[in-house]
């Protein structure tokens, strides 16, 4: 209770509530293991000639020890103007030791992964939530409120493997600032988990002169995998007359494909043209509320939001790619470039394009797209029949509803669920319902 | 009860926890369920355990012909109907590290961990009589040689993994780190593992066809060292090979060829080893995928190249497949034409193997023009129960017609005369002696081996042999996978693609495992 103390006295006017928090805890986990886990098990496999049998199914792990989280918080209190704004600031930074994951082991072990204590994980981040009662009278309530959180996780130490920052698993890209070819994703002491990776799209081949200026040959499109083609890696055309290639052994980019950034700059389009596409994990996270009172009407309003994530729907990549050939494209395929359409934000719709030119068939900037979302999550109104109308029928309250439950959002329209996040398959949305209700009290 | 005895009960009760609570780990075994403490005690987990790794033995069957039929040349990867094919890079040889054709190894080091497993309990159990114990170790042995002798035959060397490292309480990943063992390493425990199986069998009769048995062991220790014979030049092993073949006795030729494959005649005589599949059990994986499309079949096709009676009906389809409860059939792997063409047409193993149908425009006078000839499997269809399609025949891993074809590929290395076996398979084949108008007769060395080859060819269509026989047997020095003027088998270019007789490995596995390098050959991103 700051606001008491001698030296905050002649605050009193407008600091109503100053209140110091502060908070260091240790515990432990076990988060997720199951009942006879680390004992290892063995479990029944299907029949054989109607006879069960069984293999070793749970590898037992009998040295895993506990995760061990230590937390630091901090947080202030504060009422302002009588408390009409009221709310609180506060900073964490909480250290996970030994954590408990799911560690790759070599494929030649015959275990993909085995849970172990692996290394330290930092989280931390500052939080904050204010509510402000504009008005309040007799006849009048008008509340907002408003609350926001900021995280960052970040890979203090993984057990010794030898590799540089120990990474484990990862991917390979170039990067530009050092020229050099240098691992990416996976696990790494010093960075974030959940990083991707993929190609970026600079635009597409419209018209004839963008096909003839375009020199790539584009080796993570790997092989046409189609009848008369089949086996031959694709090029553009100008670069194919700049090496003199044989015509016959490769398969020449055409208008209405995609053009790549080469990040590299040699002419290739391949695995190390990959750039860091975002992270998995929100960076802000918070929401809005509002709530409205006049008399006995209601209004309340919730929103939330997060910001910072990236998410790719795989089946959207699925559809317009027409990967399976019998099903219907969405509507994002109107916008695919045809002669007719040159300035089309995507490139040709054409069945099989995972076996063709992987244009849709790979990570790339044109699915994997920022999953930032705002959502209309609530809507209610309701009102509270007079009591002067309600004694006649000897009822002590009644409350009218209605509400509406998640209305829709602010976000990429690729993403049907924002929330979601890395990459993700179709789904179905969470179902817009609008609800009445009554509330009797006797 | 009094409060005198209460606290006295709970006194005691507080001393009990008090005194077990102390224990640093724990080391409770659970009653109701098998955990690693109380399994291995009696036999019935012992042979519990046997059944489940041929429960996952027959779960590779698609990969054991994956590997070692479909880079053969006996598939094409052109469209009949409109329908993509599967695994086309593969098929048309187009591996790299991004390719890979399969990953993780094809899978197979699970169940080598389980059979590492397996070996070491089993090894060191008492529980077991001699004759059980030695049964189930010569299985074990079988198992794991018949594993490791796919990985050599695809990726050459690999790490070698004989312990069960993990379940024995390994589980630090650097440490668990392995290099690929070389070809030779590998080659030499292949063998180690199929003559322990052979030993430990000893003289013990077969207990079950559908399970690995002392016959079973004596033919894939045959087939081992007849691969050391040939393609590694290791000339003695000849011997070793013939002696393994012929100890194999008791098994004949069915009569007719569609009976070795037929649901009625499961476990028959021509078989010594066959995975178990049945209706009420478990499918053959993907022999729904080598057949007809549907929609596609419906309009538009004739029984014949002529054309000579009406559109092929599909309600009832022809090979009556179709049931819309069955698994959905469609063409997703194609046999070339040119195999099918290359059956003589009193081959009763022609039509036993293969449905074919045209696609033909029948305007003006005939012969009419032939736009599409395509082939569908018609072996291994399986039954129909309760009017429903299952495709439920048994796999066979070895049969005896198997078994004569290595002896006459034998004799014909020694630089005999193998005519006496090829003779059995023909005449079987074409239904007598007086239907076969062109039988073998013996000429030179590379002449009869091609003749082998064409016969192997024609034989064990979706048995998953032709590419490593294609590996295995040889025109002059050379494999018959390099392509050469002097035969149609080949499907690599030596001069540039030699390499590519072993699979590539994709990059996860030496991001995983530093240790572990590419194939020799191919281009990788592997930092050095």
């Amino acid at each position: 209770m700051a606001h008491k103390e001698k030296f905050l006295q002649g605050t009193s006017d407008w600091l109503s509530l100053l209140k110091l928090r502060g908070s260091w805890g240790k515990n432990g986990n076990i988060g997720g293991i199951g009942l006879y886990e680390l004992q290892g098990g063995y479990s029944t496999t299907g029949r054989y000639e109607n006879i069960i049998g069984f293999s070793l199914g749970g590898i037992p792990n009998p040295k895993l020890r506990w995760e061990k989280t230590n937390t630091v918080e901090a947080a202030i209190e504060y009422g302002l103007l009588k408390n009409r704004i009221t709310g609180s600031i506060g900073v964490y930074n909480r250290i996970t030791n030994d954590k408990i994951a799911n560690v790759l082991l070599p494929n030649s072990t015959g275990v993909s992964s085995i849970r172990t204590n692996n290394g330290s994980m930092q989280n931390k981040g500052f939080e904050a939530d204010m509510v402000v009662k504009v008005i309040q009278n007799k006849d009048w309530e008008i509340r907002l409120g408003t609350n926001i959180a900021w995280n960052k996780n970040k890979i203090l130490k993984l057990p010794f493997n030898g590799n540089e920052n120990n990474r484990q698993g990862g991917t390979q890209i170039y990067d530009p600032a050092t020229g050099k070819i240098i691992w990416v994703g996976g696990l790494q002491e010093g960075r974030e988990p959940g990083e991707l990776f993929g190609y970026v799209m600079e635009g597409l081949i419209r018209d004839a002169k963008d096909l003839a200026d375009y020199n790539k040959v584009d080796l993570a499109a790997g092989q046409v995998q189609l009848n008369a083609a089949a086996g031959r890696p694709l090029i553009s055309q100008k670069l194919l007359t700049q090496r003199g290639l044989n015509p016959n052994q490769w398969w020449t980019t055409s208008l209405g494909d995609v053009r790549w950034r080469d990040i590299d700059k040699n002419d290739t389009i391949d695995f190390r043209d990959r750039v860091f596409m975002g992270r998995t994990i929100p960076r802000w996270t918070g929401g809005f509320n509002l709530s409205l009172g006049w008399k006995g009407l209601q209004l309340f309003a919730r929103m939330d939001y997060a910001l910072g994530f990236v998410q790719m729907d795989f089946r959207q990549l699925w559809a317009m790619g027409s990967m399976q050939g019998e099903f219907n494209g969405t509507n994002f395929v109107k916008d695919s470039w045809t002669p007719e359409n040159p300035n089309a934000k995507f490139p040709t719709y054409m069945n099989q394009d995972q076996q063709l030119k992987k244009n849709y068939d790979r990570y790339s900037n044109m699915f994997l797209v920022s999953s930032n979302y705002l959502c209309f999550r609530e809507l209610t109104l309701s009102y509270a029949v007079p009591q002067t109308l309600l004694k006649r029928a000897k009822i002590e309250g009644l409350t009218l509803m209605v509400t509406g439950q998640n209305l829709g959002y602010i976000s990429n329209k690729m993403l049907k669920l924002p929330e979601r996040t890395g990459e993700q398959d179709g789904a179905y949305t969470i179902p817009t319902q609008l609800v009445f209700s009554a509330n009797l009290t006797f | 009860m009094t409060k005198n005895t209460f606290q006295v009960v709970l006194f005691f009760a507080m001393l009990t926890i008090g005194m077990t609570s102390c224990k640093k780990t724990l080391e409770l075994t659970p009653q109701d369920s098998f955990g690693s403490g109380n399994f291995w005690k009696n036999e019935a987990q012992i042979s519990g355990f046997m059944q489940g790794m041929h429960t996952q033995f027959r779960g590779n069957m698609f990969q054991f012909l994956r590997l070692g039929e479909m880079r053969g040349g006996g598939f094409t990867t052109a469209e009949i109907f409109p329908v993509s094919l599967n695994e086309v890079p593969l098929i048309l040889q187009n591996l790299e590290e991004n390719s890979s054709g399969v990953g993780n190894w094809g899978g197979f080091y699970g169940a080598i961990l389980q059979l590492n497993l397996f070996i070491q309990e089993t090894e060191a159990s008492k529980i077991l009589t001699q004759a059980k114990k030695s049964y189930f170790l010569g299985q074990a042995y079988a198992m794991r040689a018949y594993y490791y002798f796919h990985l050599l035959r695809t990726y050459g060397g690999v790490p070698l993994r004989l312990e069960p490292e993990v379940p024995n309480g390994i589980t630090d990943p650097v440490a668990l780190r392995k290099a690929r063992a070389t070809e030779a390493e590998v080659l030499a425990a292949v063998k180690s593992d199929a003559d322990k199986a052979v030993a430990s069998f000893g003289a013990a009769a077969t207990a079950n066809k559908a399970q690995w048995n002392p016959m079973a062991a004596l033919m894939l220790k045959g087939e081992i060292y007849l691969w050391s014979a040939k393609v590694y030049n290791t000339t003695a092993d000849l011997a070793t090979a013939k002696a393994a073949l012929n100890a194999v006795t008791g098994f004949t030729l069915r009569p007719n060829f569609a009976d070795v494959f037929s649901y009625a005649n499961k476990k028959n005589s021509e078989i010594i080893f066959a995975l178990s599949y049945s209706f009420a059990e478990a499918e053959m994986p993907s022999v729904s995928t080598f057949t007809y499309d549907l929609p596609g079949l419906a309009g538009g096709f004739y029984a014949d190249s002529l054309a000579s009676g009406a559109f092929i009906s599909t309600n009832p389809d022809p090979l009556n497949i179709g049931q819309t409860n069955a698994q959905q059939i469609i063409q997703r792997y194609r046999y070339s034409f040119e195999l099918f063409k290359s059956y003589d047409n009193a081959d009763r193993r022609k039509l036993a193997t293969f449905y074919d149908f045209y696609k033909v425009t029948k305007t003006g006078a005939p012969p009419y023009k032939v736009l599409a000839r395509n082939t569908v499997l018609r072996k291994f269809l399986g039954t129909i129960d309760q009017n429903k399609r299952y495709f439920s025949d048994d796999w066979p891993i070895y049969r005896e017609a198997e078994r004569l074809l290595m002896l006459a590929e034998i004799v014909n290395a020694e630089g005999g005369d193998p005519t006496v076996y090829i003779k059995q398979i023909r005449d079987r084949a074409f239904g007598g002696a007086a239907n076969d108008k062109v039988p073998f007769v013996n000429r030179t060395k590379d002449a009869n081996e091609l003749f082998i080859f064409a016969e192997r060819s024609k034989e064990f269509v979706f048995e998953g042999k032709r590419w490593y026989d294609a590996r295995r047997m040889k025109f002059g020095t050379d494999p018959l996978a390099f392509i050469s003027p002097s035969h149609p088998y080949g499907v690599l270019n030596k001069a540039t693609h030699a390499y590519r007789l072993l699979w590539p490995i994709e990059p996860a596995i030496w991001t995983n495992d530093p240790l572990v390098n590419q194939t020799p050959g191919y281009v990788t991103s592997k930092p050095k």
